[in-house]
């Protein structure tokens, strides 16, 4: 299962966070901030496996990560779950960013988290992994953009009824 | 009224969007807190309309700040109203906010029941998919109680889309309201044969889950799950159900022996994508795992399949991923090492072939293979064919050809002649007995040039007295070579004793060099005019006299030849066929020699020698044979080289990025440097297979390309 998925840059700015367990507003900034200390300070050629922090959960929990320019990507997961597929997971994620937004950058992210939201949620449920396969996540986020489109646009009509 | 709403869109036409929160967040650094306190009163202003499109852009909002760290539990109720909004679009903003932000003390859960049981069976999938999904964040007992029946039916859902997502969150109801369990269990383990293969994915996933808390419960599911194991090509599956079947193997051993045997070809699988994975960065360490390994896989046939995937990945493309080969020859030196492999063969061809074609190597190789041969005791205790005395071979050989290069010749040609040879494979014998010529050859050129007059003849002395013991050989092949040769050396004995001097003339027997031949070298060989190679070279025998001519047969019955098999006209099929099953031999082998079949055939029926029982020496100290330096240390200068290639560069760069502007930066993996950059530790002149000459200059054909060897 996993715990946590986090997204923040260089500077420990979070860009995404989806926790899959209750915390309070407090915990949950001190948890990303905890995890970026964790991650920050890892040279680039060491293990992208570490155990997760204090605050998280201790040793019974890993933090998974990739870093891709100006962001980290960091899941935390129990172990239940393999540690190269959650990495490999990481990277369907990544690339699944990059069709979606053409060239995804940070300020994609900064900008349109919620865009990112719904993406992830085609690929994460409840802490469980739901598709790891880039088409079909793509295919569905498509479909439910096309939806979303067809209704602003009629809502866009009505109010200029107004 | 009318006024009102006109003026209330245009107060809308003003209203912060997403972006423009998140912008004005970052124009405002210096008071970001005042700022967002401003926004958030105007949320609150935004959230008393009517018009479900701006609470639902509020909503939207407060999701974002809520990831900043500000809690927004305040607006719970208004987060219930853009859920139930008809349309998609807010509902999902409602779904997500209340994901990120309800939890089982959020008092207004109660009131999205009815709401979330409407979503689920509304006619649009995706209603239904972000309802589950938000629900999967923030289910309650409560809501897990009384939702349990709907989702438990939405397996059964037509689109698959909908069983994926409702079999997953089963796990989630499980937790909160555990009597769900029971009931919804069967339908649960048929979803283990769904034809969807998500939804298959998600209920092992569930499965694999629950299993992990309690084992015993799920053992009965075991036969299942190897049948899924066996037929499933999804990784992720795959590494579920191992990771099950961890946990359940200590529960009923017998389930242990039946899992090799897949799981052996997991790994082969595993192994198979080594090729594809290999680079020139990552070889040497792949294979330092690899050795691992094989160190570990003690007597198995798993240890010859490493052996044999190592050396696959490792020559692959003419050995483009090497980039020391050094390194390589000691790999190759430590793999001797392996006792009861059937691959000795392998690893000698491989060593001859690198000793030939990697000129730069040479030096080392002879080294490494001196010392060997001077070991050779240790590896003789395996005499199986294609064991691996087999290097033994290669050594010899290579020691022979490149014997310039080796320090101590008279050393080296001593330890080929020990008697304990004798009981080597006749066709490793016989390489040895032929090399020694070779060695003998170079020995005398130095000794023969040096004051000491009496060296050279002692040498011969040597050859003479320990050769007979290989004319005595049952293999027939060593018996001719060792006859030849000490006839020679005798001559050579009679002449040194006159006092003429014969090192040159004994060196010009193996004067030239053997090069590796392109297989698709005899292709390109034209044709000469005149020459028809289809045509019979005698004429074919007509039928009475072939018959008359079968020969009786004496020793072993023979069938009886058809004579009608001949025909004038051969079919240009058969033809075609005939040729390429020759290329084909002859492409395996890189110097266009047929391997001698027939002394293989005598060591066959040689008698005894294959039913002298072997000891086997078990050898719990791993072999080291003294003087040969252990693969580690190449591959610890390797990375110490390459990082400093690497420090070098980040100088470089740091310098340059400094002088440029950061814009909007392209997303790149910031993973280490590519191939282009790794230098070679030594350049290496890989020796190309020949090609006959006339298919590049375009001049007469007769000569014969196969060998060139110089005459003097």
């Amino acid at each position: 299962m996993i715990r946590a998925i986090l997204i923040f840059n260089n500077h420990g700015k979070p860009r995404l966070s989806k926790f899959y367990e209750h915390y309070t507003e407090d915990t949950e900034q001190q948890i990303i901030r905890e995890t970026f200390h964790l991650v920050s300070k890892r040279d680039e050629n060491v293990c992208n496996f570490l155990e997760g922090g204090m605050l998280i959960g201790g040793s019974d929990y890993k933090l998974i990560y990739r870093h891709y320019a100006t962001l980290y990507f960091v899941f935390c997961v129990d172990s239940s779950e393999s540690e190269l597929g959650i990495l490999d997971l990481i990277q369907v994620f990544v690339e699944t960013l990059d069709k979606c937004f053409e060239n995804v950058c940070e300020l994609d992210l900064i900008f349109h988290v919620d865009k990112v939201h719904n993406i992830l949620a085609e690929m994460v449920m409840g802490g469980m992994v739901l598709e790891t396969n880039m088409n079909e996540i793509i295919m569905q986020v498509d479909a439910q953009n096309k939806m979303e489109k067809s209704e602003t646009f009629i809502f866009q009509s009505t109010r200029q009824d107004r | 009224m009318a006024l009102k709403i006109v003026k209330g869109s245009i107060d809308r036409m003003f209203d912060k969007n997403l972006q423009d929160l998140v912008r004005g967040i970052r124009n405002h650094k210096e008071d970001e807190a005042k700022y967002i306190s401003t926004c958030i009163d105007e949320i609150k202003q935004e959230l008393k309309q009517d018009n479900i499109a701006v609470k639902a852009n509020a909503v939207c909002k407060l999701t974002y700040l809520q990831m900043l760290g500000y809690d927004v539990s305040w607006a719970a109720f208004n987060i219930v109203e853009v859920m139930s909004s008809s349309k998609f679009t807010y509902k999902r903003i409602g779904y997500l906010a209340a994901s990120q932000c309800f939890h089982e003390s959020t008092d207004v859960i109660m009131l999205t029941t009815n709401q979330i049981r409407k979503d689920l069976s509304s006619p649009n999938q995706y209603d239904t998919g972000v309802a589950l999904t938000g629900l999967s964040c923030f289910v309650t007992p409560d809501l897990a109680r009384d939702l349990a029946n709907d989702i438990m039916t939405l397996m059964s859902h037509t689109k698959p889309y909908i069983r994926k997502k409702a079999v997953l969150i089963m796990y989630k109801v499980f937790l909160k309201y555990p009597e769900s369990l029971r009931p919804a269990f069967p339908r649960l383990k048929e979803k283990l044969e769904d034809p969807d293969p998500g939804v298959q994915s998600a209920a092992v996933n569930v499965i694999c889950e629950l299993a992990r808390r309690n084992p015993k419960n799920y053992l009965s599911l075991a036969p299942l799950f190897f049948k899924l194991m066996t037929s499933s090509t999804n990784n992720w599956v795959l590494i579920k159900i191992i990771k099950l079947f961890g946990a359940l193997t200590p529960l009923e051993p017998r389930l242990g022996k039946k899992l090799i045997e897949p799981l052996t070809n997991l790994i082969h699988r595993a192994l198979d994508l080594l090729y594809g994975m290999v680079s020139k960065k990552n070889l040497m360490e792949i294979v330092k795992k690899l050795m691992l390994h094989v160190d570990k896989a003690e007597g198995t046939t798993y240890r010859d399949e490493l052996l044999t995937k190592i050396i696959d990945i490792c020559s692959q493309s003419n050995y483009q991923y090497i980039t020391n080969f050094e390194w390589y020859i000691s790999i190759l030196v430590e793999l001797t090492r392996l006792e009861g492999t059937r691959h000795g063969h392998l690893i000698a061809s491989q060593m001859l072939d690198v000793a030939i074609r990697v000129k730069a190597i040479r030096i080392f190789a002879v080294a490494q293979m001196a010392t060997l041969l001077d070991n050779a005791h240790l590896l003789t205790g395996n005499m199986q064919r294609n064991g691996i005395c087999e290097v033994l071979y290669a050594a010899a050989w290579i020691c022979g050809e490149f014997s310039e290069h080796l320090e101590n010749p008279m050393q080296t040609l001593e330890a080929m002649l020990r008697p304990k040879v004798a009981t080597l494979p006749g066709h490793i014998q016989a390489v040895y007995v032929q090399n020694a010529a070779k060695l003998f050859s170079t020995v005398l050129k130095s000794q023969e040039g040096s004051t000491e007059g009496t060296a050279a003849q002692e040498t011969s002395q040597l050859m003479i007295d320990r050769l007979p013991l290989f004319v005595q050989s049952a293999n027939l092949e060593v018996q001719e070579r060792a006859s030849c040769i000490l006839q020679l050396v005798k001559y050579i004995q009679k002449l040194q004793q006159k006092e003429v001097e014969v090192a040159e003339e004994v060196s010009a027997l193996f004067a030239g060099e053997l090069n590796p031949v392109a297989p698709k070298a005899q292709k390109k060989v034209p044709v000469p005019e005149g020459l028809d190679l289809d045509a019979w070279i005698n004429e074919p025998p007509s039928e009475s006299e072939s018959e008359d001519e079968q020969p009786k047969a004496i020793f072993a019955k023979e069938e009886p030849k058809h004579s009608r098999s001949r025909h004038t006209e051969v079919d240009e099929k058969e033809l075609a066929r005939r040729r390429e099953a020759r290329k084909q031999e002859q492409a395996n082998n890189p110097f266009y020699i047929k391997a001698s079949p027939s002394s293989q055939k005598v060591y066959q029926e040689s008698p005894g020698v294959e039913h002298i029982p072997v000891v086997q020496i078990d050898l719990t100290v791993p072999l080291k044979v003294p003087g040969l330096p252990m693969s580690d240390q190449y591959l610890k200068l390797e990375e110490e080289r390459r990082q400093k290639e690497r420090a070098d560069k980040k100088k470089k760069e740091k310098k340059k990025r400094k002088e440029k502007r950061s814009g909007r930066g392209r997303r790149h993996d910031s993973g280490p440097e590519s191939e282009e950059d790794i230098t070679p530790a030594h350049m290496v002149d890989i020796v190309t297979e020949e090609m006959p000459e006339e298919y590049h200059l375009n001049i007469e054909p007769q000569k014969s390309l196969i060998f060139e060897r110089s005459q003097k």
